[in-house]
């Protein structure tokens, strides 16, 4: 006797509860020029750098492949040299690491300010974007730290860089 | 006498011009010039060839150079969580796509860099909102190095300027390759004005294909 009164008074306040989270804080109406451009300038400034860093994947990819083709080679040989082999496998990890922060930035990061201006207001899309930069300007540092530190070891061990292909 | 000898100069000099005009190197409209490194050996050229590959496509298909035997094939590099340039290209691939669809001697062949996040399934989805042919367009993923160490290939013989370092993934180069393995034709997918030209360098392609006229 009692489930029949429980379900509809479970109902209603399910239809309350939506009601109450339906909709953004803040509207894209609502937005002046004036933030619309600051967040389209930032947007901006986030891409411009990771137009700028993007390139420089394949290179990271490039000095991995030829640190590990010398190794295999150096092994298939039986030139095999232990200090060697752990400063080069640290090097790759690195290569790796930097490649794999761009690429998992990417496939996380919301380019579409629309859809950020769906479920956040104005702070909340600089909070998000200013975020997002300081991400991809550690993922630079990442990857031209990771290049050097490849090269430097590549000169050290005499391995050949033909980078430009 | 004052007329004869005007008409005498003028004669030289359209035969001159005739006779210049001949000597003159052109390209013959009717074929694509074979792009890349060649080398002579014992007297023959030998073209640059793409090499042996084996991927995997939306389909879980194995795709090999097998796939294209007889066939012209358009490729390009992409990633399906690409913020900026990917996007623009593969609207371009569409549009070759869709140019071409009915043509069974042309397929088109997208590689992922990315094969971490751009799984087999993701592909399939990818491929299934473009409302794409699987049998038309492959797009495939393998093993990283194998992906960026073929891309490598392709681009080494598209690059224009030497001094830019790598960057095929952001290049957004499209490539045209013969069934004899030769790259024929790259343009920027970028561009549509340059994948107009690419895709009448399709049709030469298809043309010489027809009259079996592949310089080789």
């Amino acid at each position: 006797m009692r489930l029949p009164l429980r379900f509809p008074l479970f109902f209603f306040a399910l239809i309350l509860f939506s009601c109450q989270n339906k909709g953004p804080a803040t509207t894209q109406t609502s937005l002046t020029d004036a933030q619309k451009a600051e967040q389209e300038a930032r947007r901006q400034e986030i891409m411009d750098l990771h137009n700028a860093v993007m390139p420089q994947t394949a290179v990271v990819n490039r000095l991995s492949r030829q640190i590990k083709g010398f190794l295999q080679a150096e092994s298939q040989a039986g030139r095999e040299d232990e200090n060697r082999q752990e400063a080069l496998v640290e090097v790759i990890k690195r290569l790796n690491e930097a490649d794999e922060a761009m690429y998992d930035w990417m496939g996380k990061f919301i380019n579409n300010l629309d859809m950020l201006r769906e479920s956040m207001d104005h702070q909340a899309v600089m909070n998000y974007l200013d975020g997002e930069l300081v991400k991809i300007r550690d993922i630079d540092t990442l990857t031209q730290s990771s290049i050097e530190r490849a090269r430097a070891a590549m000169e050290k061990y005499g391995i050949n860089q033909s980078e430009d292909k | 006498m004052k007329t004869s000898i005007i008409r005498n100069i003028s004669l030289f000099i359209s035969t001159f011009v005739f006779l210049q005009a001949c000597n003159l190197p052109h390209h013959d409209p009717a074929t694509l010039p074979i792009i890349g490194n060649r080398d002579v050996v014992d007297g023959d050229t030998i073209y640059h060839t793409v090499p042996d590959f084996a991927f995997v496509d939306q389909d879980s298909q194995l795709v090999t150079n097998e796939t294209f035997a007889g066939k012209a094939y358009v490729v390009d590099f992409f990633f399906t969580s690409c913020p900026t340039i990917c996007p623009k290209v593969t609207k371009q691939m569409l549009r070759i796509y869709n140019a071409f669809k009915d043509e069974d001697r042309l397929l088109l062949l997208a590689h992922t860099i990315d094969p971490k996040r751009d799984t087999v399934g993701h592909l399939k989805m990818y491929a299934t909102n473009l409302g794409v042919e699987s049998s038309k367009w492959h797009f495939v993923t393998g093993e990283k190095d194998d992906l960026y160490e073929i891309a490598d290939d392709y681009f080494s013989i598209a690059i224009e300027n030497p001094d830019v370092p790598g960057g095929f993934d952001h290049s957004g180069r499209i490539i045209l390759v013969d069934p004899q393995r030769h790259v024929r034709s790259f343009c920027d997918g970028t561009d549509p004005e340059s994948v107009d030209k690419f895709m009448k360098d399709i049709e030469v392609l298809l043309n010489e294909m027809k009259n079996n006229a592949s310089p080789q």
